[in-house]
Order: C-alpha cells, then sequence, then structure tokens
C-alpha cells in the first residue's frame, strides 16, 4: 500500500508538471488580455482600397489564420490527465478485487 | 473523524448541510470563471484552456485525492477544507486579478468538498441511492446560480462570505457514519468485488457516465438561451438527480437506469422541437445519475471517496470533448446512438454488480435494518 501512495504522488505530480507545461506554452494565451477578446479576428486595412465600379470598397484581409488549435494542447494534456489517474485506478481496482478474491477486508 | 455515535437524525442533518453547501461551492466556482470573462480577464481560447485546467483539478484528480481521504478517514475535515478553499478564490481573483491561480485553488477546493460531501452521503445509509441524489442534485442549481450573477455583474464577495458560512456549518454538522459500519453493512456487495470480471463492470459503469456527461453537454437544444426555459431546465436536472435516488431504491438500480434510458430517449428527441419534452427528458435522463454513482460505491464499502472520485473521473472524460467544441450541438442521430448505447452497457453492467438474488435481498435486509436502528 505505501508503494502505492508513492506511485499515486508520483503520477498526480507528472500529472500536474505534464499540466503545467501545457500551459506554460501557452502562456501566450493565459497572460490577461488588454481587450478582452482573443482568437482571429478580421482586420480592415486603411488606406487600401480599389475602385469596383462606382464605389469605393474597402478591401478586407482575410481573417488571421487561427492560432494553433487551441484543442491540441489542451487535448494532450487533459489526456496524460485521464491516462495517468485512469491507470492508477485501474490499478486500484484490480488490486481491491484480487484482495476480495482472496478473501480479504473488503 | 467520521465519529462513531452518529444517528440517523444528525446524518440527515449533516446530509442537508452538505447538500446547501454542493450548491454554494459550484455556485462559487461558476461565479469566479464568469466574472473573469465578463471582466475579460480571459476568453476565447484561454477560456478553454482555464476551462480544462479548472476541470481537471475539480474531477480528475478525485479518484486520487480520494483514496487519501478514504485512508485518513476525514469526510468532514474534506468538506470544511474544501469549503474554505473554494472560498479562498474569491479574494484571490477579486485582489490579483489572476485567474489561473483562483481557478487552480477553486479546483481543489471543489474536489475536496466533493469527496468530503460524497463520502458522508453513501454512508448516509449504505447501498441507498436516496443520500447521493439529494447530495449531487443541487450542484447543478449552483453552478447555474453562479454563471447568472457573475454574468449580470453581481458581486463575488458575497459568494465567499456564504462559503465562510458553510464552512462553519460543516464543520459543527457536517459528521459521517463511519467507515467500519458502512462496510460491515455493505458486506453482501463487497463479495460482489471478488467476482471475475468485477472491475470490467465498473468500468463499463464509468463509460456509461462519460457517455451522459458527453450527451448531457453536446445536447443542441437551441431554445436553452431562453432564460425562462434555462430555468427551467436546470430545475428539472436538479429534479431528476434528486428523485432518480429514491426512485431507484424503490423499484431497483437498474430497472430504474434502463427505463430512465429508455422513456428519455423519445422526450429528448422531441424536446428538438418542443421545450416541455426537452425538459422532460432532462430530467428523467439525470435520474441515472445517483443510480450509476451508487452501483459503483456498493461493492467497494471503505472507500467510498475513491467511488465517488472515479465517477468524477469519468465526467471529466465525457466533458473534454464539449470543453473543446467537439461534438457541440449533437443531433438527434448521434444522442439517440449514445443513449441506447448507454443503457444497453448500463444493464450489462448492473446485472453483474447487483450480483445474485441471494447478495440483492441481504443487502436489503441489512439496510432495512440499519435503517430500522
Amino acid at each position: 500500500m505505501r508503494r502505492m501512495s508513492m506511485a499515486l504522488t508520483g503520477t498526480v505530480l507528472v500529472a500536474a508538471v505534464v499540466l503545467a507545461g501545457a500551459l506554460t506554452a501557452r502562456a501566450d494565451l493565459i497572460a490577461p488580455s488588454q481587450t478582452g477578446t482573443h482568437g482571429p479576428q478580421a482586420r480592415v486595412s486603411p488606406g487600401t482600397s480599389q475602385v469596383t465600379g462606382f464605389k469605393l470598397r474597402p478591401v478586407t484581409t482575410p481573417p488571421l489564420a487561427a492560432p494553433p488549435t487551441p484543442g491540441l494542447w489542451v487535448l494532450a494534456a487533459g489526456a496524460a490527465v485521464i491516462v495517468a489517474v485512469g491507470s492508477l485506478s485501474w490499478l486500484v481496482l484490480r488490486r481491491l478485487a484480487a484482495t476480495r478474491s482472496a478473501g480479504g477486508p473488503p | 473523524m467520521g465519529g462513531s455515535l452518529v444517528t440517523q437524525r444528525e446524518s440527515r442533518i449533516s446530509l442537508g448541510v452538505y447538500a446547501v453547501s454542493h450548491a454554494a461551492v459550484d455556485a462559487t466556482c461558476a461565479a469566479v470563471f464568469f466574472w473573469a470573462i465578463r471582466t475579460g480577464a480571459i476568453g476565447g481560447a484561454t477560456a478553454v484552456y482555464a476551462a480544462v485546467l479548472y476541470n481537471a483539478l475539480a474531477f480528475a484528480s478525485q479518484p486520487i485525492l480520494g483514496l487519501v481521504i478514504d485512508r485518513i478517514d476525514a469526510p468532514r475535515a474534506a468538506g470544511v477544507v474544501g469549503c474554505l478553499t473554494t472560498a479562498l478564490a474569491v479574494p484571490i481573483v477579486l485582489v490579483t486579478h489572476a485567474l489561473i491561480p483562483a481557478l487552480v485553488v477553486a479546483g481543489l477546493g471543489n474536489a475536496v468538498f466533493h469527496l468530503g460531501g460524497g463520502i458522508v452521503s453513501l454512508r448516509h445509509r449504505p447501498g441507498s441511492a436516496t443520500a447521493p441524489g439529494i447530495f449531487v442534485a443541487p450542484g447543478a442549481a449552483g453552478l447555474f446560480m453562479g454563471a447568472a450573477v457573475a454574468r449580470a455583474g453581481g458581486p463575488l464577495w458575497p459568494f465567499a462570505l456564504t462559503l465562510l458560512g458553510l464552512g462553519a456549518g460543516v464543520a459543527l454538522f457536517g459528521r459521517a457514519r463511519p467507515a467500519p459500519a458502512a462496510a460491515a453493512l455493505a458486506g453482501a456487495h463487497a463479495r460482489v468485488g471478488g467476482r471475475p470480471g468485477f472491475e470490467s463492470a465498473i468500468l463499463l459503469v464509468l463509460v456509461v457516465v462519460g457517455l451522459r456527461a458527453f450527451s448531457g453537454g453536446a445536447i443542441g437544444f437551441t431554445w436553452k438561451g431562453a432564460p425562462t426555459l434555462a430555468i427551467a431546465l436546470v430545475a428539472a436536472v436538479v429534479l431528476g438527480k434528486a428523485l432518480g435516488g429514491a426512485v431507484a431504491d424503490r423499484f431497483g438500480l437498474r430497472a430504474v437506469a434502463i427505463g430512465a434510458f429508455l422513456v428519455c430517449l423519445p422526450l429528448l428527441l422531441a424536446g428538438y422541437a418542443a421545450p416541455v419534452a426537452g425538459i422532460a427528458g432532462s430530467l428523467v435522463f439525470n435520474m441515472t445519475m445517483p443510480i450509476t454513482l451508487v452501483a459503483i460505491a456498493r461493492p467497494l464499502p471503505g472507500h467510498e471517496g475513491f467511488a465517488f472520485g472515479l465517477t468524477c473521473l469519468a465526467l471529466f472524460v465525457g466533458a473534454m470533448p464539449v470543453l473543446l467544441g467537439l461534438g457541440v450541438g449533437l443531433t438527434a442521430g448521434p444522442l439517440a446512438a449514445v443513449t441506447l448505447a448507454g443503457a444497453a452497457a448500463l444493464a450489462v453492467a448492473l446485472t453483474w454488480l447487483e450480483g445474485p438474488r441471494a447478495v440483492r435481498e441481504n443487502v436489503a435486509t441489512v439496510t432495512t435494518e440499519e435503517a430500522a436502528g
């Protein structure tokens, strides 16, 4: 049981480091926003209009490329947590089942 | 820590204190998060990161924290620490405007509180689903209220003050029935734990919990934005969870679980067009929540915190796709498939976990004797 506790503690630490690492890697997104918004926005480039017929229409640049898919980093971190905690929980469950099959205390 | 002389009345009071505190803890966490969004402290992709971080701490950490709390047998201490830690998130975010530290504190506080309350409810009458249903139900109302207040620009500090008061209430009244007695009372179910494939049956129930979390979060009712209907929907969720346990105790876990899945499906499908059907379907859908919790806790007496934590880990797994925006707006076809798969999986798992008739009857007898005592 002591080894199990150490393994559990180690897993929590590893999972926390993975999660913290993933979040730190995207610190640019974690920093408080000055505008209150993040993500791609359409921008109108001033002074770059073109004449189309009788109307002067501003040229809009395409929306900025989206930042690296937010889901990917978070998915990796979340999956690491799930795998780590899930695996250890599975081991604990198996251990409990084995103890009971052997007639040990519940 | 649990206390050896906890009467049924004291245990009921304790359960009530934990249920109210549950709403307050969840309300505070939601309020902190949505306050940060409203004030512009976070937004866009950052909100996704923050939500995943918070949920990982609040839910995915619970099996491990649950093992620790089971081992030191300190559910009441967990309840108090959970209330106070969650309350601490409010001054952190108000003073520093740093959401991530506040969410870390809130997430851990939430996890520890849930485990304390979960253990108390599962020990209230071991094997029974009524008390766990009563404990978990107010959480949805708390989340809704916290988010609504923060979005409307309401102050955060009342949440912290409320939690301080409720933390004192938990310290005074939040007594848990002792673990050894719980283990003895649920001894018949513990025998199930020795049957081959027991852990696979638990895993199957957890898959159902995950599927339910996914479909519950991703369901694409377009009318959910209307305030009145949103309130009605939350009320249905609360009522469903609270009623599910009591109904399951009356008619049996398996019958109610499978029946609820089959009844809720046509209602949810009709709910895309008719809000009333969707609200009724959500009520029935949520009745399965205490059932899956108790199905896992019954064969693990003495490990209530671990059992409660397992369901929360499954909740996190199911919620991850929704948090990342995957599958949001679930249409009728996938919803039907997920619901039917959940019903089938739960039928198999409960058939295995409930064990032979002798075990069920033994537990029923023990539970009745315990209630009389």
